[in-house]
């Protein structure tokens, strides 16, 4: 494999899993938040799964998904679902009594107030989850070579199980940390832009 | 089913790939990686907290250390001549160091001036002022780096066996290896329980330090989520 | 609003993962190929791979870990073609069909153990082609200091050893099962082992391991580029436990084409034994790209 196709293998797992665990996480969030019990046994849930090492976790499901990049992006998701749900369960927890009195006094319901006005105002600490999520996923999709799909990490363990060619051990190393790094400096411009009435937040 | 069945076989408990045997690799390769960071981590956290200087030394310390991927830096240390227990014990030691340093050095330089205050009036040298006010006040949240750090490291340390390290991620790798899906989803078992009791512990301990030394308001977030995963 | 465009690129993000992640299988001149975790599997994949694309075939290379791995996938076509070893893939088959205690049906005959092969794999769905006159045995291997010092030259001198001195064995994590490996040793060399340290199969880990002295014995590949480099001595199968490992590719047999098995059959014709540990010694030692090492050889050849 070469440092190209490992380098776009990488970020289409990294996008991958990133986009489904917002795509799970935020319905999964407000759903929990709407009926409040649900919050703490989902969060513990999470938490639970977020003790299990990257290897375990991948290990874990190749039985379900076989040999390919599913495996990688379901366990990765899984993580980074973690992170941006616990952010958005935050957000949404946040919205100031007097925001929610006036949104039920014009008209919304709970269920509705909470995507039509909740979203946005938990938006910080949405971005903040999604970029803590990418920076994490970044490094953990390295493990996924195991299963022949680890993007970066594919390049690193060729190159160990190669007579320990330490070229590309580092060479894969060194750009999993770049990627890490830029992409966590592109969504925080773009965290910026979307929330411009936020101050510039760090975890 | 059959991993509980896989449990009850008593050749999985004795010998040198028997689950003690991997238990006690794992237990000894994160203890002496966590002494091994929080030898370096917790003087330097401290000094330069206590010193006021070096915090964006510190800063830049954690962020690189939350960007490398505890995965590749095993297996260049292992190429670079460590192969087996002494790579994955350098590797996540590595890793350990940033939690320690950073809730150092946020521990004792985010002592409560009041108490600093209310110490030399009454007179306490700077040395006391450290030993008798900041180091006590501040020993919850540096417990916390040590104890994430700690669960960080003991969940990590199943990377050892990509190295010839042993411990339980034997089970994962053979496991895989021999496509024997019992044995892996025993090693996930084992690896998910040691790290959740580790959590569990130190949780306990965290509760009696901060019971007997007093709770440091706002810092101690939620137990959930400290563990940050780069691997 | 933005919210809604964010999420739109992500959704179209997911599903152009989604479509890029599942190999596609349909189109008859595109061809997955499964290689194992050691150079000289990735080497042969290149090979095969690059006399492939040469004839406009759209060839993708998937890295696994070993055989317990790979045959599966190969027998489901997840993967279509694995560069396999005859012998111990002939007694692989063998046990996965006839159980653990099967008789063994390979021997040191080429065209014996492969009638016996393709008789497995057509229960599978795989179909082998013709071997190659290139070959790579399991074989073991010690430290040279250790082998003078005790007088090893055969694998009965290291059992007989064995009966006075711990033996410890370093090899992959199969090898407690493997025929030819743990239980060969222990069965038809009534060696024993004192213990078995899982590592690699022949590869950096296991040979670091035996340099240091933390095993000292290894499995070791009789097509290894490396063993005088290490001082390493390769000791004699005198009775005679390995049985012929020629390399041959197994195709899951939806895919078989009369032109696919010409194509593989030359590239395997053209392969010997020495011409392979020359290749590997090239990326093992001289670090050179498998696939630039696979060209040359193919071009060489005249494959391309």
């Amino acid at each position: 494999m070469d440092l190209l196709t490992a380098l776009v293998e990488h970020l289409i797992i990294t996008a991958a899993a990133i986009t489904l665990a917002v795509v799970i996480a935020i319905p999964l969030a407000v759903l929990a938040v709407r009926s409040r019990w649900l919050v703490t046994p989902t969060l513990v849930l999470g938490a639970l799964i977020y003790t299990i090492p990257s290897l375990a976790l991948i290990t874990g499901l190749w039985p379900v998904f076989g040999l390919s990049a599913t495996t990688v992006i379901v366990a990765l998701a899984l993580y980074a679902l973690m992170i941006i749900l616990r952010n958005t369960i935050v957000g949404l927890q946040g919205i100031p009594p007097h925001v929610h009195k006036a949104a039920l006094g014009m008209g919304y319901s709970e269920g509705s107030l909470l995507v039509r006005v909740g979203i946005p105002m938990a938006l910080p600490a949405i971005m903040v989850g999604i970029r803590l999520a990418t920076v994490s996923t970044v490094g953990l999709v390295m493990v996924g070579a195991l299963v022949g799909h680890g993007g970066l990490g594919q390049i690193v363990l060729n190159g160990f199980t190669n007579n320990f060619f330490r070229a590309p051990i580092l060479a894969g190393t060194l750009l999993a940390v770049m990627l890490g790094l830029i992409l966590e400096w592109l969504l925080i411009v773009l965290e910026r832009r979307l929330s411009p009435w936020a101050p510039a937040a760090s975890p | 089913m059959s991993v509980l069945i896989w449990f009850t076989d008593p050749s999985n408990w004795s010998g040198p790939s028997g689950i003690p045997t991997r238990l006690l690799e794992q237990f000894v390769i994160t203890a002496v990686a966590v002494l091994a960071a929080a030898a370096i981590a917790l003087p330097a956290g401290i000094v330069t907290g206590h010193l006021g200087k070096g915090s964006a030394v510190v800063t830049s310390v954690a962020n690189l250390g939350r960007a490398i991927p505890t995965f590749a830096l095993l297996l260049l240390l292992a190429a670079a001549g460590g192969v087996g227990v002494s790579a994955a014990i350098i590797a996540l030691a590595i890793f350990a160091i940033p939690p320690m340093l950073t809730n150092a050095n946020i521990a004792i330089s985010g002592v409560d001036p009041q108490a600093r205050m209310a110490g030399r009036a009454v007179g306490f040298t700077g040395r006391q002022l450290f030993w008798q006010v900041e180091l006590p006040l501040a020993l919850p949240l540096i417990f916390a780096g040590i104890r994430t750090a700690s669960v960080q490291v003991i969940a990590t340390a199943t990377l050892a066996a990509f190295v010839g390290g042993g411990g339980l991620g034997r089970f994962i790798l053979d496991g895989f290896a021999l496509q024997d899906t019992t044995m892996v989803l025993a090693g996930v078992l084992l690896v998910a329980l040691v790290t959740m009791s580790m959590e569990g512990l130190l949780a306990l301990v965290q509760a009696g330090i901060s019971h007997r030394l007093g709770r440091v308001p706002g810092r101690l977030t939620s137990s959930f989520l400290r563990v940050f995963r780069t691997s | 609003m933005r919210i809604r465009l964010v999420l739109g690129l992500a959704l179209a993000t997911a599903a152009l993962a989604a479509c890029s992640s599942t190999s596609s299988t349909e189109e008859t001149n595109s061809l997955v190929i499964g290689a194992f975790n050691f150079t000289e599997s990735q080497i042969l994949a290149e090979v095969y791979a690059g006399a492939l694309a040469a004839k406009g075939y759209d060839v993708s290379i998937t890295a696994s870990t070993n055989r317990e791995v790979l045959a599966p996938a190969l027998e489901s076509g997840e993967v279509q073609m694995v560069p396999e070893y005859l012998g111990t893939f002939t007694e692989f088959l063998n046990i996965k069909e006839n159980g653990p205690d099967a008789a063994a049906v390979a021997s040191s005959d080429v065209e014996a153990t492969l009638t016996q092969g393709q008789a497995l794999a057509e229960q599978v769905g795989v179909t082998l082609l013709s071997p190659s006159p290139a070959a790579n045995q399991n074989a073991f291997a010690v430290r040279g200091d250790f082998a003078t010092e005790f007088g090893l030259v055969t694998m009965s001198d290291l059992a007989a050893l064995s009966e006075t001195m711990d033996i410890r064995l370093g090899g992959p994590p199969e090898c407690p099962q493997r025929p030819f490996c743990q239980p060969g040793l222990e069965g038809t060399y009534g060696m024993k082992i004192a213990e078995f340290v899982p590592l690699d199969a022949g590869g950096p880990l296991s040979k670091t391991a035996l340099s240091q002295g933390s095993i000292d014995v290894s499995l070791i590949f009789s097509s290894d580029g490396g063993v005088e480099a290490n001082g390493f001595v390769v000791l004699v199968d005198d009775l005679g436990l390995q049985q012929v490992d020629n390399i041959v590719p197994a195709v899951v047999s939806s895919a078989v084409t009369p032109e696919l098995t010409t194509i593989l059959n030359a590239v395997s014709a053209a392969m010997t034994t020495n011409e392979l540990i020359a290749m590997n010694k090239a990326v093992d030692l001289d670090r050179r790209k498998p696939a630039d090492v696979a060209a040359e050889f193919l071009a060489a050849k005249g494959l391309v």
